[in-house]
């Protein structure tokens, strides 16, 4: 009986530490297929300060970082369609989708720790409230994305792009069909 | 008077088991709750922008585990080191190693991008008649590797490393993917699918042929 509740708890014991466990270096990809011409590169920057002061303890934490973002935005190149085509008069007419965000690339050592000061009483930042803190920083950037206007200068620069390249093809004339609201991407 | 303390007791204890409760079906109304992390307000400045002409043809996702262990002797005057060994002569005792040994391993899951880059296309490199088009582009490259915070997750911590060896660790899981796409032959897949959307645009620009070649 008492050998039975022994190799009871050894095997309670060693299935709690199984949960621990981790193939090291284990990797799990997938390749796919895109298509997406990117027309505009930004270089963004934001500074992120946390002063955290809870009621529960004497003293506060603060942490001072700066983060560097490179965003890039372009259009769905599979999208672009020849809408009206004249080889006489050497004239296209096409339709663009939208321009969209391709990525939004914040490269770990574009983020500095500026200042990390600690009050004798409390404890230090854990690396995951660190990273939480660049959680917070990164969604901030996203957020604010739309107000900076990179959208509509992908847009501009999609179809410069277009243009200069068929005409580099022997296309005198090239226009551009407006994108009804209906048709595009969200 | 046993009484009055006995009661007040088992108020008190009436009372936290509420609290606890109370706190547990609304989290958020919980007024002792720490307060979570929040950041101050500051804007996000645009350092620079330009113009790119960058086909993004292939992407690859991948999941890494960054995984490192030290030994820090010198921690043995760390005043949590030294209440770990309390009582124990330096001189005489060999210490265990992983008595002292940190453990930090984070995961990330991220995109490496290739494609070819377009802006590098010259006048010369695209030849035409009337129904055979020939365009020469650049071959294949890596654009972007990305795992952004949101992107790792720290799950073994023992408190051995700065914030700045973490960031490192965060720069190796990149280099990781990087690699780890290259080898799974993201510049090929790159090329080709390039090929097939440059070769798909073009015909039904009304040319009969597309030659396609990389440089």
């Amino acid at each position: 009986m008492k050998q039975t509740f022994l190799l009871a708890i050894l095997i309670l014991i060693l299935s709690s530490c199984g949960n621990k466990e981790m193939s090291k270096g284990e990797v799990q990809a997938r390749l796919k297929n895109l298509q997406e011409l990117g027309t505009v590169e930004y270089t963004l920057s934001k500074v992120l300060s946390v002063d955290d002061n809870q009621w529960y303890s004497a003293g506060d934490r603060k942490v001072l970082m700066s983060m560097k973002a490179d965003l890039k935005a372009g259009v769905d190149f599979s999208k672009i369609v020849v809408a009206n085509l004249d080889h006489s008069n050497k004239s296209i007419e096409l339709k663009m989708p939208p321009a969209k965000i391709i990525l939004l690339d914040i490269q770990p050592d574009k983020i500095k720790y500026e200042l990390i000061n600690v009050s004798a009483t409390r404890a230090d930042f854990t690396n995951d409230e660190l990273n939480q803190i660049q959680i917070l920083g990164e969604k901030d950037i996203e957020s604010k994305l739309e107000e900076l206007g990179i959208l509509k200068e992908a847009d501009k620069n999609a179809k410069l792009f277009i243009k200069s390249w068929l005409k580099m093809m022997g296309f005198e004339t090239v226009n551009f069909l407006e994108t009804k609201k209906d048709e595009k991407n969200v | 008077m046993y009484k009055l303390i006995f009661k007040l007791v088992i108020s008190v204890v009436v009372l936290i088991v509420l609290y606890i409760g109370f706190a547990t079906m609304f989290p958020n109304m919980n007024f002792l709750k720490p307060k979570p992390l929040e950041l101050k307000k500051t804007a996000v400045i645009i350092e620079e922008s330009k113009n790119i002409a960058q086909l993004f043809s292939a992407v690859y996702y991948a999941e890494v585990v960054v995984d490192t262990t030290i030994t820090k002797l010198e921690d043995l005057t760390h005043s949590a080191a030294r209440n770990y060994i309390a009582g124990v002569s330096f001189g005489t005792v060999q210490l265990e190693a992983d008595s002292l040994e940190y453990e930090f391993t984070i995961i990330g899951h991220g995109n490496c991008y290739a494609g070819n880059d377009l802006k590098k296309l010259q006048p010369e490199n695209i030849e035409f008649n009337d129904s055979i088009c020939t365009i020469k582009i650049p071959k294949a490259e890596i654009f972007n590797t990305v795992i952004n915070p949101s992107e790792f997750e720290i799950f073994i911590d023992d408190g051995g490393f700065s914030p700045q060896e973490v960031q490192k660790f965060k720069q190796m899981a990149v280099k990781k993917i990087e690699d780890s796409a290259l080898n799974s032959g993201i510049i090929e897949k790159a090329n080709k699918r390039t090929k097939k959307l440059l070769n798909d645009f073009i015909l039904s620009l009304g040319f009969k042929k597309v030659n396609i070649e990389f440089i």
